[in-house]
């Protein structure tokens, strides 16, 4: 593959995770990276990755919430490899942390900091990363962005208002992003992961903690987990040329499990 | 799995997206098994520009909502080809554009014949053949399933019930390996395009006002269509997508 050869893609939350890989796709395919997270260890790791496979990609320690540092991480990228042709917004959080482990809290018992946080960082964060994004893509000719969201998005799931709602806003930045800069040569679209494998987030399913161990392994109709490089596929194909009448629009990569209701497995 | 070629059987293959998804995967490395109902010409053209690209390919003449003469086919490509990676619904009925009461009411059962019927006896009649080589289903679908475009019920209604049965397949049939997707084709200036001008369906004021709501500007091309039906059947690319109609419309659904 070498499609990306001589563009640059920026992805967000790429310190671990499918972030990571996605990073790793992009620069296999040829783009150069900017792999920006918090985590600034991180993105250090995945940057000695991709280059360690002959790839080129530089770190950005960014907080996304931050909006001077995401413009700083939108400039770097531009200063560095003369544009920007891709973003994937990927960065977010987990609602909470509670014994180590992604967890919620139901509406009526959340405290106000639980869902403030969750709003700065994965709805306020991914609108900053728009709004630099597309000024850098109208000035170097246009460009395709992927907003990630979640399955969680799609179907409702105890505890997680404030992480579901700032997921379900994604669908409502794309749209929208697409509309206003289509004539511009700009196409944004969501990407849908299910529980992505060997990454950190995982779901409360139905409330019940313990449940929140169950792989998606075990209600996927394919009956497997996805692998992080399947859903960085995806996202690279939206990213391409191959995908350039697409914009506007969301891709689930879950398996099929949403389609499906959730009692068909259990009768199966 | 052997060294052997994927193997691609695409129903509708005399068409604008059919013929241009038949030329996509033979670039890719696909062998293809060419289905059309009547055009001779058109599928022997087509067969001829995909073995220029290094594909065999076989055409096979069928009219699809008989059941007996698809199961008969996909025997005769099984036999032919010995494995099916990816069926390709790409075919359907010429879908003039009238209102709702402008149509003779027994027209909708030759509708639903004619394009839901077929999707569905080539979809049971692959399924087995596809879990011998955990392979793939896409069909072609529209946006006016979500959005109704005005004088444009031939096209939503049988492909929500498609849109409908990939859904089930995908649940049902994941456990085998299989997947299942549509494509949601937005307005193309190729294939159906050309007919719908000369029949006078589409016309200038039509163009001008699509183009004004597709939010990229420009109407879509067949190669957008097959590259994205390329993505879907690929196991590399597309291995954990499955039951997901894809938009490719450039925004018009917006």
């Amino acid at each position: 593959m070498s499609n990306g050869k001589g563009k640059v893609a920026i992805i967000t939350g790429a310190g671990g995770g499918a972030g990571r890989a996605a990073a790793k796709v992009f620069a296999a395919d040829g783009y150069s990276v900017v792999a920006a997270d918090i985590d600034a260890e991180g993105v250090e790791q995945t940057v000695g990755e991709i280059e360690a496979d002959g790839g080129v990609a530089t770190a950005s320690a960014t907080d996304i919430a931050d909006r001077d540092a995401v413009e700083a991480m939108v400039k770097l990228a531009v200063d560095t490899y003369g544009g920007l042709d891709a973003a994937v917004n990927n960065a977010a959080i987990p609602q909470v942390i509670r014994d180590g482990r992604p967890s919620g809290t139901l509406i009526h018992e959340m405290s106000f900091e639980e869902w403030d946080r969750v709003m700065k960082i994965n709805l306020y964060g991914t609108f900053f990363c728009l709004q630099s994004e597309i000024r850098a893509m109208r000035e170097h000719g246009g460009g395709s962005i992927v907003n990630i969201s979640s399955s969680s998005a799609v179907r409702a799931l105890e505890g997680l208002a404030a992480y579901i709602s700032t997921k379900k806003a994604i669908f409502g930045l794309t749209e929208v992003a697409s509309i206003e800069n289509g004539r511009h040569g700009i196409r944004v679209n969501t990407v849908i992961p299910g529980s992505v494998t060997e990454t950190k987030m995982t779901f409360l399913e139905r409330g019940d903690p313990a449940a929140s161990d169950r792989s998606y392994a075990e209600v996927s109709p394919l009956g497997r987990g996805q692998k992080p490089a399947e859903l960085a596929a995806a996202i690279l194909f939206l990213c391409s040329d191959a995908a350039s009448y697409i914009t506007g629009t969301s891709l689930l990569v879950d398996g099929g499990t949403t389609v499906r209701h959730p009692s068909s497995k259990e009768m199966e | 799995m052997s060294e052997q070629k994927r193997v691609a059987l695409i129903a509708g293959a005399s068409g604008g997206i059919g013929g241009e998804t038949a030329r996509t995967l033979a670039r890719e490395g696909y062998d293809l098994a060419l289905s059309y109902r009547s055009n001779d010409e058109a599928a022997a053209k087509i067969a001829a520009e995909v073995e220029e690209l290094g594909a065999t390919a076989r055409t096979y003449k069928a009219t699809l909502y008989k059941y007996a003469e698809v199961k008969a086919m996909v025997d005769h490509v099984v036999a032919d080809f010995d494995r099916i990676d990816a069926t390709i619904y790409a075919a359907g009925p010429y879908l003039p554009q009238r209102w709702v009461t402008e149509f003779d009411p027994a027209e909708m059962d030759d509708i639903l014949r004619d394009d839901t019927v077929s999707c569905w006896n080539l979809l049971h009649a692959s399924v087995p053949a596809l879990r011998e080589t955990e392979g793939a289903i896409v069909s072609v679908s529209t946006p006016a399933v979500r959005r109704h475009a005005r004088k444009d019920l031939l096209s939503s209604v049988p492909k929500a019930a498609i849109e409908a049965l990939i859904r089930a397949v995908a649940s049902e049939e994941g456990r085998f390996g299989v997947r299942a997707n549509a494509v949601a084709v937005g307005a193309l200036e190729d294939g159906m395009y050309h007919r719908l001008l000369a029949e006078e369906d589409f016309d200038e004021r039509w163009i001008e006002v699509t183009k004004s709501v597709v939010a990229l500007g420009r109407l879509g091309k067949a190669t957008d269509i097959a590259e994205a039906i390329s993505f879907l059947v690929s196991p590399e690319r597309a291995g954990y997508v499955s039951g997901q109609t894809l938009t490719v419309d450039g925004g018009y659904a917006l």
